[in-house]
């Protein structure tokens, strides 16, 4: 009788321990596509962010069954908004898509354990032609994601409301002063100056992106990029206060601005004439924006005075691509990650969604000044971001904190304070 | 003795197959950096640790003691309620229906709608500044000092309806001629509620506030999911949100485990005290009358 008991939790111990003695993960190494029939599952968030998305999604694939007609590709597409929720079941419970869209470097990382490392398996050349490449590798030394698309944050002023206002865009918007000063100036005339919405706390999320990569040298972006850095740095103090600067100045608008949205309502306020500048993120959100306000020019965000960059704009890879571990047919998601990066693919990608290409000299069929002018500045070689470094539960931390940051009831110091426990924690 | 085992038997390893086995597991897993898809390493009480020295959970679990504040609203307004349907009122049936209308709808669609109205540009607020109540207008989601009053009142809204169904029942089986002898000797009508109606309904009374105190650990997910997003801060967050929030977004998965222990043990004290408090009480009142 002791012995049954003793061999049944011997074999309860065991059972309960086999995940913890699982294998590390191998890097994914180059393999040719088998000519046997395959069929692949992939998710995305990315077709309903563009009106000809399913199109654009369809030709891609279409493209690639040219090349690898054996290969059957289904594409799901998924609600941005609980995305990484499904992906996080689907890690849980290691099975789902093949191949799934992801952001690069940390937030890949928070995945890892689904997903295989690329950097073996790329083609060195398609690798080699990539933007944002090594801002995308985790701090464990592995590529998950392969970036493909290009973002870049800039803001729209509506010249006409500028004009109201007596106040030159160009002039108004050229230096760190001179934004806080044209806030003021809107602001004192009952004019909300910068359309924003904190509530979801993306847009708290936007200006540290965007002020950080400002004041990240190449260095320090590599800094931040191996986590040499963590919250508590320098970097992230100045970061906050120039936001806080920006609140103080009223660049936001009232307290409203503590209800809303950064999606989709800064834009709807924007395109309806309730606001003098919107942030964008893509040459189609431009579009979007302006949709209601032709009369808009692009314009960088002023660089902060302490920067050590020259003017730039916090631009980095769109999202990107990885393949699960899994997938019972990694060879074949392969094989479509690399077509989806490849400049040909990027190239007809960009002809129907207005989002260019990470591949060198990638752009977009230009249809007004406005897309000029925020392609020129997706051209600028300074160009750089430390986005994808942040940790989700960073993140989480930031977007929560949003609310009590900007209506004053939290400081900077216990804002950061807060986002270094996550980092630590994530560490 | 052996039949009763057999009749036993099946519903006990179902018990512990789906209750008992999930939850050991999980405690069991708290004692672990848990990676359920890669190697899990032993940590001891480090995941407890760590918990216990971070100040967002002692926030939440402030919070929750907050959201015990509104247990005499949850309990009194349906059993008073129901005490008033209990006499000759106008289409009482039908009350009762409209008063359970909130219980059969989705926590999703009732979070959603209640969000719209309350957003600082939303209804509410231009109701109140069109009645020319501008200074009333509150940023009721979004400022610390109001969200969680907010969250008692649409707990109240929504589960009022389920406790005036309860109480209802439980006026029903009390024997109505104990009322009436109480008239015949002069009890008004809250002489009657206090000394006939709650001494013969104290254990539903005190079914449904034990019910109520684990709902508000266990059931607010949807609704604080929804409605706040937990904010702003932490200001709104439950524990099961909490543990949603690291198990699923972060993937702190053994900091999860390590909570969701704290919870249930939270949700067994919590009406064991309770449970305490009454027993004392019929004691001392037992003692008294003796």
């Amino acid at each position: 009788m002791n012995f049954r008991r003793n061999l049944l939790l011997v074999l309860l111990a065991l059972t309960l321990t086999v995940p913890s003695v699982a294998q590390p993960l191998q890097p994914l190494q180059k393999m040719p596509v088998p000519n046997t029939a395959a069929s692949i599952e992939v998710w995305s968030f990315l077709p309903g962010n563009y009106e000809a998305g399913e199109q654009a999604f369809a030709e891609a694939v279409a493209s690639f069954n040219v090349k690898y007609p054996q290969v059957r590709v289904n594409i799901t597409e998924m609600p941005y908004g609980t995305y990484f929720d499904q992906l996080r079941i689907s890690l849980l419970a290691q099975s789902g898509a093949d191949v799934v869209t992801m952001y690069g470097a940390s937030q890949a990382y928070s995945y890892k354990d689904g997903l295989l490392p690329l950097e073996t398996a790329i083609d060195p050349e398609l690798l080699g032609s990539l933007r944002f490449v090594p801002e995308n590798y985790s701090a464990d030394g592995h590529l998950y994601a392969l970036p493909t698309g290009t973002y870049g944050y800039a803001l729209l002023a509506n010249n006409d409301i500028f004009a109201q206002a007596g106040i030159d865009p160009n002039k108004g918007l050229a230096t760190w002063d001179a934004l806080l000063t044209t806030c003021r100036t809107l602001a004192q005339q009952g004019i909300e100056p910068i359309s924003s919405g904190w509530r979801d706390g993306f847009l708290l999320e936007t200006y540290i992106y965007m002020i950080s990569s400002q004041l990240m040298s190449p260095k320090k972006l590599q800094d931040w990029v191996s986590y040499r850095i963590e919250m508590d740095d320098q970097l992230f103090v100045e970061t906050l206060n120039y936001v806080v600067a920006m609140r103080d100045a009223g660049c936001f608008g009232g307290e409203a601005s503590l209800g809303r949205n950064m999606f989709d309502d800064t834009i709807n306020r924007y395109s309806t004439g309730k606001a003098a500048m919107v942030t964008i993120s893509t040459v189609g959100g431009a579009g979007w924006a302006s949709g209601g306000v032709p009369n808009s020019s692009g314009h960088l965000l002023p660089m902060v005075p302490t920067s050590p960059n020259p003017p730039m704009l916090d631009s980095g890879a769109e999202a990107g691509w990885a393949i699960t571990k899994w997938s019972e047919h990694p060879e074949a998601a392969l094989a479509f990650v690399s077509h989806m990066a490849e400049p040909a693919t990027q190239a007809a990608f960009a002809r129907l969604t207005n989002v260019p290409g990470n591949t060198q000299g990638s752009t977009i069929e230009i249809q007004s000044d406005l897309q000029r002018q925020l392609l020129e500045f997706y051209s600028i070689p300074a160009n750089h971001t430390g986005f994808a470094v942040f940790p989700l539960p960073v993140l989480a931390v930031i977007e929560r904190n949003a609310v009590p940051l900007m209506s004053g009831d939290m400081d900077v110091t216990r804002f950061l304070d807060a986002a270094q426990r996550a980092f630590r924690r994530f560490r | 003795m052996r039949n009763t085992w057999l009749l036993l038997g099946p519903a006990l390893a179902l018990e512990l197959a789906v209750l008992f086995l999930p939850l050991f597991y999980i405690g069991f897993r708290s004692l672990y950096d848990w990676n359920p898809a890669g190697t899990s390493e032993f940590v001891g009480f480090e995941n407890y640790y760590w918990l216990f020295t971070d100040p967002d959970f002692w926030e939440i679990v402030g919070n929750q003691l907050f959201y015990l504040l509104g247990l005499p609203l949850w309990v009194l307004a349906p059993l008073a309620v129901a005490y008033l349907l209990r006499e000759s009122v106008w289409c009482a049936g039908l009350l009762r229906s409209i008063y359970f209308l909130p219980a059969v709808m989705s926590p999703a669609i009732v979070g959603l709608v209640f969000r719209s109205l309350l957003s600082t540009d939303g209804s509410v607020n231009a109701a109140l500044d069109g009645m020319g109540l501008g200074s009333w207008t509150q940023s009721w989601l979004t400022h610390p000092d109001w969200v969680k009053p907010v969250v008692i009142l649409m707990v109240l809204w929504a589960g009022f309806g389920t406790g005036v169904l309860i109480f209802t029942s439980a006026f029903a089986a009390v024997p109505r001629d104990l009322f009436e002898a109480a008239k015949l000797d002069g009890a008004n009508f809250w002489q009657q509620f206090w000394y006939v109606a709650m001494p013969s309904i104290s254990n539903t009374v005190v079914l449904w506030t034990m019910y109520q105190i684990v709902a508000i650990f266990l059931f607010m997910f949807g609704w604080i999911y929804v409605l706040t997003g937990g904010g702003p801060g932490l200001a709104s967050a439950t524990m099961d949100f909490s543990i949603y929030q690291q198990f699923i977004r972060f993937g702190f998965y053994g900091t999860a485990a390590a909570q969701t222990v704290v919870l249930v043990l939270s949700i067994a004290l919590v009406p064991a005290i309770g449970y305490s408090i009454v027993a004392l009480q019929r004691q001392f009142t037992g003692a008294q009358n003796r």
